[in-house]
């Protein structure tokens, strides 16, 4: 383990530091054992500085987030070591003591702000409340202040907006609101727990940038968990490196990036695609000649929308082409409609205008046995891979499946199927009995790859199939997409938001805005010159562009 | 055909359709299923003397209630009559069915209010303390008791209590002649103690299965985390945050078990003597006096689509989501 401790030795000495862990152990009572998921973490925060704890999920650097303020699971306990605020020790008090430090002294901005606000109260009211219960403000006067931090927060017409309810409010805007709550009461230290993961890549900067801007007016130190380590790099002053409940590294931002010491943190770095990362995509000869699967032409999606009278327009006259063995990406922010050109393509929803064709036939024709042939032929991968497996079904049943309900083979056969698959995805085969719960996320989306391979695809649908996943896992999940791609010659319509990943695999970039295509072509052209406002603003917002600091 | 769709667009309009259609149907049934029924309305007044009427006699009756003609015409009639507040008349106690069901109406809504606010006030607060600690011995404790509540019929209950306290303690209100909350007050709610109690136990039981459920639920949800971590003491958590939010399933259930009971507490009514409206359902049944209880059902009916309508105002008092729709 290497520890290099960046505090400057005088301030270290002469005044205690805001945030002092020492030796922190957590456990958890499960019913498998007990299991450590912080393991002797020593870390240090002075006032007014930003500290990254990074570390892929499991590492345990959400677990050391929530025993700061006290908030672990009820089966959660500090086992060992310390925890100080200003010199107090926190661990030692009693829940109504650390009821009037949470929120006061200790803010916490959540990581999924569509769930972290009450959905029943107006959003100025739960700020309100943070002022209230902490005799901060009341009445008017708290109010006011609400309005004050809302609009700070970077919130437009916040005196009417903090009258209005979550629901009404976009996932950036949620966040704000969670942003100006957890600043509310001035608090020393802002705990930021994946603040901006669920966000779109554009809005992550902005939202970013107003809670250091906030957070710095404040004087408020943050300790910022995070997965990227690109972005720590470039939001804080120093880095911490967690890997299975311990502290592998620690130092200034700028070194650890520079010259990581452990492994992990390598793995970490070499890991995570960045806009100078080789490209991993097979090389496609004559793409040109190549037969055309799927094709879109002039395609539009709309939804009437209740209470509006215009219908929204998801997809609007969109032409795409996807030909064999190729991988074609959409990219664009949520909204953009990347998901609804998907599930056309699926045929899960059918055009409002424009021809969508397989193999040169409409798929609005089919029906019984020429859609049973597509649905062979096209298989999906969906984004959360906790989700799209069912929780009843064993890794083999789930795998086996599409081959049960196409009536391909018998028991045996398909147990043999099922075993070659799990090969091809690189799971071992004893996990052919687990079911989804006894995996990890990257586990997980190999079965759901191995499910979609199950019988054959020429084309693969991947809707944000590597989002969800660490950056480890998804290296490992992109470069098996690739593999499969050289030996099936299959070919892939892959959606993301993530610009890097989608350079690094796809042979041609649909660039999305508002349901239309901005820009396309060739991923390294597009990106490395980007001619459209929008394309240049995804571009940017690509969190720590590396090749500067490398 | 283009102003109906548009009428089933707009949500409210739409509840209203869906409304007079559900009522139509009842109408439909209960009209269909009493002439099912072997017997009429003759026969059953007469009781065996019924026997002894000449066929021509027989005739002249039915001809003079109507009975002779084709059972499209009695029906239109019927509803005819409804709409414009004439829901007939009973043969025996030549009363109008309005004025039965407007004397009758008041007890069973008295009797349905009294439950509910016990089935609620045992139900929600129970939820609380078994969710309080889930898995501990008030956990458990509770979780028995409702089910013991639930699983024991009211009937029996009723009877025993009511006869247990006549026995021992000589009390006995249910005994003396029934009075309304206008005549007698006192009296009166003396009366509805037992029945209401026996009701509200029970309704309590599922009330308390929701509360606690949905209040476990909530517990983990992010947002409550979230308000601990911006240190909201416990007891303002449990109120503003969790319960606030559990109310949305409550109010469900509430609405449901407020609808049944306004059916008219058919046993009850008739253990306790309370001239309410499952009574006068009963009464008309046995001498199958059709105005009545067609009438009668479908005011339950009309009562019944008016407390759904009510929990889904509700509904939008209690979740702004819906509001927004």
């Amino acid at each position: 383990m290497t520890t290099t401790t960046a505090v400057p030795a005088t301030s270290a000495k002469q005044i205690e530091p805001l945030l002092a862990v020492t030796n922190l152990s957590v456990t958890f009572e499960t019913p498998h054992g007990t299991v450590e998921a912080v393991r002797d973490v020593t870390l240090e925060i002075s006032r007014g500085e930003t500290v990254a704890v990074v570390g892929e999920s499991g590492s345990g650097k959400s677990t050391l987030a929530a025993s700061i303020n006290a908030l672990l699971a009820s089966n959660g306990r500090v086992s060992g070591g310390s925890i100080r605020l200003d010199g107090a020790e926190l661990t030692e008090l009693g829940e109504k003591a650390m009821t009037a430090i949470r929120g006061n002294r200790i803010g916490m901005v959540p990581q999924d702000p569509m769930t972290n606000l009450n959905p029943v109260m107006k959003v100025g009211a739960q700020i309100v409340e943070a002022l209230e219960v902490h005799g901060r403000a009341s009445g008017q006067q708290a109010r006011d202040q609400a309005v004050a931090l809302l609009e700070k927060a970077g919130i437009a017409d916040a005196a009417a907006r903090s009258n209005q309810y979550p629901h009404e409010f976009s996932g950036g805007m949620r966040q704000r609101v969670l942003i100006a709550m957890a600043l509310a009461c001035r608090p020393e230290l802002l705990i930021a727990d994946e603040p901006t993961s669920a966000l779109d890549v554009t809005v992550q900067r902005l939202v970013l940038d107003q809670m250091a801007e906030l957070a710095d007016e404040l004087g408020a130190a943050v300790l910022l968990i995070t997965h990227d380590l690109a972005l720590a790099a470039e939001r804080a002053d120093r880095v911490v490196v967690m890997y299975r409940g311990e502290v592998v590294e620690q130092g200034l931002s700028a070194e650890v990036i520079e010259a990581p010491q452990h492994d992990y943190t390598r793995r970490l770095l070499a890991a995570a695609p960045s806009m100078a990362t080789p490209k991993i995509a097979t090389s496609v000869t004559e793409p040109g000649t190549r037969e055309v699967l799927l094709s879109l032409r002039g395609v539009e999606r709309r939804y009437r929308l209740r209470g509006r009278r215009e219908p929204l327009v998801a997809v609007g006259g969109l032409d795409l082409e996807v030909r064999k063995g190729q991988t074609v990406a959409i990219v664009g922010e949520s909204g953009s409609g990347k998901s609804t050109t998907a599930r056309l393509a699926l045929r899960l929803e059918a055009c409002d205008a424009g021809v969508a064709t397989y193999r040169g036939t409409d798929l609005a024709t089919l029906k019984r046995t020429g859609l049973k042939d597509f649905r062979r032929s096209v298989q999906p991968v969906f984004q959360n891979p906790y989700a799209s497996l069912d929780p009843r079904y064993t890794v083999a049943e789930v795998v086996a499946e599409p081959l049960r309900v196409h009536r391909i083979g018998d028991t045996r056969s398909r147990s043999a199927a099922v075993a070659r698959l799990l090969d091809q995805v690189a799971l071992p085969a004893a996990l052919a009995d687990r079911y989804p719960h006894e995996l990890s996320g990257g586990q997980r989306q190999r079965v759901a790859i191995a499910r979609a391979l199950a019988l054959e695809p020429e084309l693969v649908v991947m809707d944000e199939a590597v989002s969800a996943l660490d950056v480890l896992v998804q290296e490992q999940v992109l470069d098996l997409m690739v593999q499969l791609q050289r030996d099936l010659d299959l070919a892939y319509l892959f959606i993301s938001h993530d610009l890097a990943v989608v350079r690094l695999v796809a042979h041609e970039v649909y660039v999305m805005q508002h349901g239309r295509v901005v820009e396309s072509g060739d991923p390294e052209e597009i990106f490395g010159n980007p001619r459209e406002e929008y394309t240049k603003r995804l571009v940017a917002a690509i969190p720590g562009r590396r090749e500067a600091l490398r | 055909m283009s102003v109906l769709l548009m009428l089933t667009r707009h949500p409210v309009l739409r509840r209203v359709l869906e409304a007079a259609l559900t009522l139509l149907g009842v109408s439909v049934l209960t009209f269909t299923l009493l002439r099912v029924l072997p017997g009429d309305q003759i026969t059953a007044s007469y009781g065996i003397e019924a026997g002894a009427l000449s066929p021509e006699q027989l005739a002249d009756l039915r001809a003079y209630y109507g009975l002779d003609q084709p059972l499209v015409t009695q029906y239109v009639h019927w509803l005819g009559g409804v709409v414009s507040g004439n829901l007939g008349v009973s043969a025996t106690s030549r009363q109008s069915v309005l004025d039965m069901t407007v004397a009758a109406l008041p007890n069973t809504l008295e009797l349905a209010v009294l439950s509910i606010a016990i089935g609620l006030l045992l139900g929600v607060p129970g939820g609380l303390f078994a969710a309080s600690r889930p898995g501990a011995t008030r956990d458990s404790g509770s979780q028995v008791a409702s089910l013991l509540a639930l699983s024991l019929p009211t009937f029996l209950v009723a009877t025993v209590v009511s006869t247990w306290l006549a026995n021992t303690f000589g009390w006995n209100p249910n005994g003396e002649e029934f009075a309304t909350l206008a005549q007698d007050p006192a009296r009166n709610l003396q009366q509805m103690l037992l029945p209401a109690l026996v009701l509200g136990v029970s309704i309590a039981s599922p009330v308390f299965q929701t509360a606690r459920a949905s209040i476990l639920a909530i517990r983990d949800e992010d947002y409550v985390r979230t308000a601990r971590a911006k240190g909201v003491p416990s007891r303002r958590l449990q109120y503003r945050h969790v319960l606030r939010n559990a109310l949305i399933p409550i109010v469900t259930i509430g609405g449901l078990q407020f609808g049944f009971l306004l059916g008219g507490t058919l046993v009850i009514e008739q253990i306790f003597s309370i001239p309410g409206i499952g009574r006068q359902v009963l009464l008309g049944l046995n001498q199958k006096e059709y105005a009545v209880v067609q009438s009668t059902v479908l005011v339950i009916a009309v009562l019944f689509v008016a407390v759904n309508l009510a929990t889904d105002l509700l509904y939008r008092v209690v979740d702004p989501r819906v509001r927004a729709e």
